[in-house]
C-alpha cells in the first residue's frame, strides 16, 4: 500500500452505469437489477457517495437479495493486495467471524478487473447486510471491542491459510507517510496560504515527525515488533454493522488491512470511538478533537482485554504510542481532505498530547 | 390512487407552489393526499414547507418514507440532503432514486401529486414510462413565451402517451384590494391563445395573491389557512376530468 494524491473524480463518487452493466454480468446478473443510491443509516437515508468518499460502491437489489459491488480504492488498487484482502476475509468468514459473504464471478474468481477513466480498477461483489450503525450505545461499544478481539484471535491463527502475499506495514510508517502528504498539499496551495497558517502547519509537521519517531522507538523497546499478523487496519464505526440487539453482524472494508501489530487496530478503534468525531452520517471528520471520552475508552479496553487471547494482552503496553501515531495520521488526513484547517494545528497538538497522557493513566488504572 | 403530474414547460411559473397549495386544497376536501417532489437536482418542497411542523418516518428497509405535514404527506430528496450538498442522479441511479422514494413506498393515499421539474428530461421520461396512468396538469403563465415552452413540452408528453388533463393559468391576474378590479399583470390569454388553438382543455385561472408570496417565503402553504375559490374550482375540475377520461379510455 502506498499513499498518493487522489485524482479528480468526475463520476462524483459513483460507479458509472456502463461499468455496473458489464461487471454485474460477470457475476451472473441479468438486467433486472436495481441500484439503490441511498443507504438506510439508523432509519435515515444517506446518499452512498456521501457516506464514504474514498471507495466507490453500489448497493444492488437483485432477485430480492441485496449485494454491494465495490471498487477497490485508488490507494490500494493492485492485484496482489486485492487477492490478499479478499482471501483474508474468506478465511475469517470460514472461522465464523461476521464477514458478509463474498460472491465469485461466473469464472469463479474473487474479483474482476475493468478499465475506465484510463485506469485499471478492481471490483468484488459481497452480500450487503442491512443493519444499524453506531449511535453511541454502550452495548454497541462493548460488542465492538469484543468483535475486534475476536478478529485478532482468528487472525492470530489463520495467517498461513491466507492464499496471498500479505502486505506488511506498521502504524508509525503510515502516520509518517500521511504527514508527508501534507507537504504535497502545501506545495499546491502555498500561494494561497497565509504566512501565519504556514507557520502553524510547519510547526505541526515538525511536531508530528518528532513525536512519531519517539513513539516508534518507545513502542519497539516495549516489544512492538514481536507481534504481527493480518489486522483490519480501519476498525471504525462506519465499517461495522449492528443488529437490533447491538451485536455486530457485519465487519466490512478491509482496504487498509496489513500485517502489523494488533495494537494498531485497538488504537484506531479507541480514537474513532472516543476522540475524533465525524460529520452527520458521513465519514468526513468534524471538529478538532479535544478530549478523550474516558467512559467509552474504558468500555473498549475492558471488553477487548477480557476477550482477546492471553498472548495478545501485552499489546496494551504500547497502546499510547500507537494511539499517538494513529491520531497524527487521522488529523493529517483531515488536513489533506480539507476537514480541518491549518489554523487547527495548535489546538490539535495540545489535545493530542493530553489524549496520550489520559490514555496511559486510564490504562494503568483500569487494567 | 389517482396520480396527477403537475408540470410546466419552463421554470418560474409557480408550478411547485400550485402543486403544494392544490395538495392542501384537496386535503381540505377530505382526500388523503401525498406530494412527490421529483425535481431531483432542485427540489422546491423543502423550502415551501420549511415553516411547518412535521413528523418524520424512518426508512422502511430501502424505502424512503414521506414526511407528514399537517395532513399531507410530502416526499422530497431535498429533506435530508445537507443544504450545501449537490444532488446529481442519472441513468440507473435515477431509476434507483425513484425506486427508493416512490415506487417501493406505500403512500396509502387517494391522490398523489407529482411535482415535475420544468421542461423535458430524463426524470420525465423515467416517470412517464413507469407511472403511465398519471395525468398531467400543465401550469403556465399568460405570456406567449411561456406558451411556446408549453407546446414543446406537450409534444414530448404526447409522444410518451401520457394524458394531459388540461392547462391552468397561474398569475393570471391580481385583484386590487381597494377597488376589487381584476388587473392583468402579465399580458396574454392562455384560454384562447393556447388552449383553444391547440385543442387543450382550459382548467382555470389562478390569481396573484401578494400575501401568498409572503407565506411561501415563510415556508407555509397559503391554502393551509386560507381559501381561494380558484383552487377549489381547479381541484374539482381535475378530479372530475380524471374520472371522465378514465371512463373514456376504458371503453376506447
Amino acid at each position: 500500500m502506498f499513499i498518493e494524491k487522489k485524482s479528480i473524480d468526475t463520476y462524483l463518487g459513483l460507479l458509472p452505469d456502463e461499468v455496473l452493466d458489464t461487471l454485474l454480468k460477470r457475476f451472473g446478473f441479468d438486467e433486472s437489477w436495481i441500484i439503490l443510491p441511498f443507504l438506510n443509516v439508523n432509519g435515515k437515508e444517506v446518499a452512498i457517495n456521501r457516506r464514504s468518499e474514498t471507495a466507490k460502491k453500489a448497493i444492488i437489489l437483485y432477485q430480492e437479495k441485496f449485494f454491494i459491488l465495490k471498487e477497490i480504492p485508488w490507494y490500494c488498487s493492485n492485484k496482489e493486495f486485492v487477492q490478499y484482502e479478499l482471501s483474508y476475509q474468506i478465511e475469517l468468514f470460514k472461522q465464523g467471524f461476521p464477514i458478509p459473504k463474498i460472491h465469485a464471478t461466473i469464472e469463479k474468481k474473487l474479483f474482476t478487473e475493468f478499465t475506465y477513466d484510463k485506469t485499471e480498477k478492481y471490483f468484488f461483489l459481497q452480500e450487503f447486510i442491512d443493519g444499524n450503525s453506531w449511535d453511541g450505545a454502550t452495548k454497541k461499544l462493548q460488542n465492538t471491542a469484543k468483535s475486534l478481539a475476536c478478529l485478532h484471535n482468528c487472525s492470530l491463527v489463520n495467517e498461513k491459510t491466507i492464499n496471498a502475499i500479505i502486505p506488511v506495514g506498521n502504524v508509525f510508517y503510515f502516520a509518517e507517510k500521511m504527514v508527508t502528504v501534507i507537504n504535497d498539499v502545501l506545495l499546491d496551495k502555498s500561494s494561497q496560504v497565509a504566512s501565519s497558517d504556514l507557520e502553524k502547519i510547519n510547526t505541526f509537521i515538525s511536531y508530528a515527525n518528532e513525536k512519531i519517531t519517539k513513539a516508534k522507538t518507545d513502542a519497539q523497546k516495549k516489544g512492538y515488533n514481536e507481534i504481527a499478523f493480518p489486522i483490519h487496519g480501519d476498525f471504525n464505526p462506519w465499517n461495522l454493522i449492528y443488529n437490533d440487539s447491538d451485536e455486530i453482524i457485519g465487519v466490512v472494508d478491509f482496504d487498509n488491512s496489513i500485517k502489523d501489530n494488533p495494537v494498531h487496530d485497538l488504537a484506531e478503534t479507541i480514537l474513532d470511538f472516543c476522540f475524533f468525531t465525524y460529520r452527520n452520517q458521513k465519514t468526513r471528520l468534524s471538529g478538532v478533537p479535544t478530549i478523550l471520552n474516558e467512559h467509552f475508552c474504558v468500555e473498549i479496553l475492558q471488553a477487548y482485554y477480557n476477550t482477546v487471547d492471553k498472548s495478545l494482552m501485552k499489546v496494551i503496553d504500547y497502546l499510547e504510542e500507537a494511539a499517538l501515531a494513529v491520531s497524527i495520521e487521522l488529523f493529517s488526513l483531515g488536513i489533506v481532505r480539507g476537514d480541518y484547517n491549518f489554523s487547527d494545528c495548535n489546538e490539535f497538538m495540545k489535545a493530542n498530547d493530553k489524549m496520550c497522557k489520559d490514555l496511559k493513566i486510564l490504562k494503568l488504572k483500569r487494567l | 390512487m389517482k396520480i396527477f403530474y403537475v408540470y410546466s414547460g419552463k421554470g418560474g411559473v409557480g408550478k411547485s407552489s400550485v402543486c403544494l397549495n392544490l395538495a392542501f386544497q384537496l386535503n381540505k376536501q377530505g382526500h388523503k393526499v401525498a406530494v412527490f417532489d421529483s425535481d431531483i437536482s432542485g427540489p422546491s418542497m423543502p423550502v415551501l414547507v420549511k415553516g411547518l411542523e412535521f413528523t418524520e418516518q424512518p426508512m422502511k428497509g430501502v424505502s424512503i418514507q414521506p414526511r407528514f405535514y399537517k395532513g399531507v404527506k410530502i416526499s422530497s430528496i431535498g429533506f435530508n440532503n445537507d443544504v450545501l450538498d449537490s444532488s446529481f442522479w442519472s441513468g440507473k441511479y435515477l431509476k434507483g432514486v425513484f425506486h427508493q422514494f416512490l415506487y417501493s413506498v406505500k403512500f396509502d393515499v387517494d391522490i398523489l401529486l407529482i411535482d415535475l421539474p420544468p421542461g423535458t428530461s430524463e426524470v420525465h421520461k423515467e416517470l412517464f414510462s413507469n407511472l403511465a396512468d398519471g395525468k398531467v396538469v400543465v401550469v403556465t403563465t399568460p405570456q406567449i413565451v411561456s406558451h411556446a415552452d408549453v407546446l414543446r413540452s406537450i409534444d414530448f408528453i404526447k409522444r410518451l402517451n401520457i394524458e394531459i388533463l388540461g392547462v391552468v393559468e397561474n398569475m393570471a391576474y391580481y385583484i386590487c384590494e381597494k377597488c376589487s378590479t381584476k388587473i392583468k399583470i402579465f399580458h396574454g390569454d392562455t384560454k384562447t391563445e393556447l388552449c383553444e388553438k391547440h385543442d387543450l382543455l382550459f382548467l382555470g385561472e389562478l390569481p396573484i395573491v401578494p400575501e401568498m408570496n409572503k407565506f411561501a417565503n415563510d415556508g407555509i402553504p397559503y391554502l393551509l389557512s386560507h381559501s381561494l375559490t380558484e383552487y377549489e374550482s381547479l381541484s374539482n375540475n381535475i378530479l372530475s376530468l380524471y374520472e371522465t377520461k378514465k371512463t373514456i379510455s376504458k371503453f376506447n
